[in-house]
């Protein structure tokens, strides 16, 4: 049952994907909540521009790709605080300059072949590298300590961004804080399930666990923990079955969700249908 | 002018004799399209003090509201809180706000009542630092205060407007602030809601000390309790007990302008 954690990129995979797997949601659940789910589709793109970038450039591609991203948060942040009417404007413009940035200098390096592009937009869990590990468990570190350490202003500003200013917290701060740990999870994550995916892990296990009712912090707890029971169950399938990773990854997350989406309506009708008989 | 109760003239004797918690120095505010909204403004409030801002629409009521937490600055004149000029002032946990309704439109938000009062201590636990015991038991003694405790593990977008308004106020009192802001609070509240709310007001004022700025379209029910009405519209047009507010028509007249504005019975 366990013979494909023999093997060893298997098992630098599998390390690299949990890792992966448990900072997407942490950082989804603030996005969903905000109505910010888009912003990571929006990174993901102008990843794609740093990654392609970096094949020109011949600097490692994780490292032009999380410059790129961390960039492109901040410009986007700038114009929605700027112009909330069209807060989802801003978002666009990033997101077709990004691909259209991206494909350019894939011409231009001349070095990009279509297998890397293609690992690269699609996710390549497999061949990630022993460095690729250290650097998603360095930026990983980081990210999860920020939100442990600012767990309350984050909520206080998903929560109420009035209410927070009022008591003090620096609400601009924390939207740049954000935006930019956005940027640094897009990154990380595009080496498991892709560019255009990896969206999909920060914003699909959060809509499953809204599913359930809980508590902020139960809701963050269960996102995480469909992350990672989608990451792993796909990873497993899709080496048995000999299915693209990511694309595994992300259909058992949507299943996850559909399920969590049936036992929340099937929860509802009998209490609705409980609440008749006691009348 | 009708005599004030002895109990009342004591309070009022003593709230003017108290250190001011909020000052408005001069302020005037205009929008992006130029029209002045408040005009030279000048006001104070003394610790322990309940105040009731009115004034009839547009007079400004909610843009000094805003000025006075910090939301807004304005293009002249200084605020100060506890002595400190606003721009300098840190310690906002001496602060409460409670807004007109729960900001969260989101229904299926994921927090309890719990979680989200727990979230007005917030700025008093600092940055970097997570709730102690003592933030759990000042939770536990809000939820007490704004009569909910028994709401505490419930999902907060399933509560009742009223229900969410006393969240609102438990989440303003966790902090045990100095001084409450409430922008009309009990608009689209019931009746029966309401009389709780103005009674927990009372309590607070009394038993509590904490100094109350109340903007309301309606003072009525809240005459019996308060220290001082201030009228705005633009600029400070009455500044005093609600005795001489009520008795004296002009004022009542500006206040109840655009006919949104009652006073209660004026007996």
């Amino acid at each position: 049952m366990f013979d494909w954690l023999q093997l060893e990129f298997m098992q630098r995979g599998l390390a690299a994907g949990l890792l992966v797997a448990a900072i997407c949601p942490v950082i989804g659940l603030f996005l969903v909540l905000r109505r910010l789910s888009l912003i990571g589709d929006g990174l993901g793109h102008i990843a794609f521009a740093g990654v392609a970038a970096g094949f020109y450039t011949h600097i490692y591609p994780l490292v032009t790709a999380l410059g790129f991203t961390v960039m492109g948060a901040l410009g986007i942040e700038w114009m929605r605080s700027r112009q909330k009417a069209y807060g989802d404007l801003a978002l666009a413009i990033f997101f077709y300059s990004g691909i259209a940035g991206g494909v350019i200098l894939s011409k231009l390096s001349g070095s990009f072949s279509g297998a890397q592009l293609f690992g690269y937009l699609f996710g390549q869990i497999s061949t990630v590298s022993a460095t690729d590990v250290w650097l998603i468990l360095g930026l990983g570190i980081v990210v999860v300590a920020i939100v442990a350490l600012l767990y309350k202003e984050l909520f206080a500003l998903t929560f109420d961004e009035a209410t927070a200013r009022v008591s003090g917290i620096r609400v601009g701060a924390l939207n740049v804080l954000l935006a930019v740990m956005a940027a640094v999870t897009v990154s990380v994550g595009m080496r498991i399930v892709g560019l255009l995916m990896v969206a999909a892990l920060m914003i699909v296990p959060v809509a499953a666990a809204l599913q359930l009712g809980r508590g902020f912090k139960a809701t963050l707890f269960w996102s995480v923990l469909f992350s990672m029971v989608s990451l792993v169950t796909g990873f497993a399938t899709s080496y048995y079955l000999d299915l693209p990773p990511g694309g595994t990854i992300v259909m058992l997350a949507v299943g996850l969700f559909l399920l969590t989406s049936i036992f929340r309506t099937a929860v509802a009708a009998l209490a609705r249908s409980g609440a008749r008989r006691s009348v | 002018m009708r005599e004030m109760p002895e109990n009342r003239v004591n309070k009022v004797n003593s709230v003017a004799r108290a250190e001011p918690v909020l000052g408005v120095e001069n302020v005037s505010f205009a929008y992006e399209d130029g029209a002045m909204v408040l005009d030279n403004l000048t006001l104070q409030i003394a610790a322990g003090e309940f105040v009731a801002l009115v004034g009839p629409n547009g007079a400004g009521k909610s843009t000094l509201l805003k000025i006075m937490l910090g939301l807004l600055r304005p293009q002249q004149g200084r605020v100060f809180l506890f002595g400190q000029d606003q721009r300098r002032f840190k310690d906002w946990w001496r602060i409460g706000y409670v807004p007109q309704k729960l900001e969260q439109s989101n229904p299926h938000f994921p927090a309890t009542v719990e979680e989200i009062v727990m979230l007005g201590r917030a700025a008093k636990i600092g940055v970097f630092r997570w709730p102690r015991q003592e933030d759990r038991v000042a939770v536990s003694r809000a939820l007490e205060l704004a009569g909910i405790e028994n709401l505490r593990y419930r999902m907060i977008g399933l509560l009742s407007g009223g229900q969410q308004q006393r969240v609102n106020i438990a989440r303003a009192l966790a902090a045990e602030p100095d001084l409450l802001m409430l922008d009309e609070p009990t608009a689209g509240v019931d009746a029966e809601s309401q009389a709780r709310f103005y009674g927990l007001l009372h309590n607070l004022n009394k038993e509590l000390g904490v100094a109350l700025v109340f903007v309301s379209h309606d003072i009525g029910p809240l005459r019996h309790m308060l220290d001082t009405v201030a009228c705005i519209d633009r600029s400070l047009c009455y500044y005093g007990p609600p005795e001489g507010f009520i008795d004296a028509p002009s004022h009542f007249a500006v206040a109840t302008a655009n006919s949104a504005i009652g006073m209660g019975s004026r007996a």
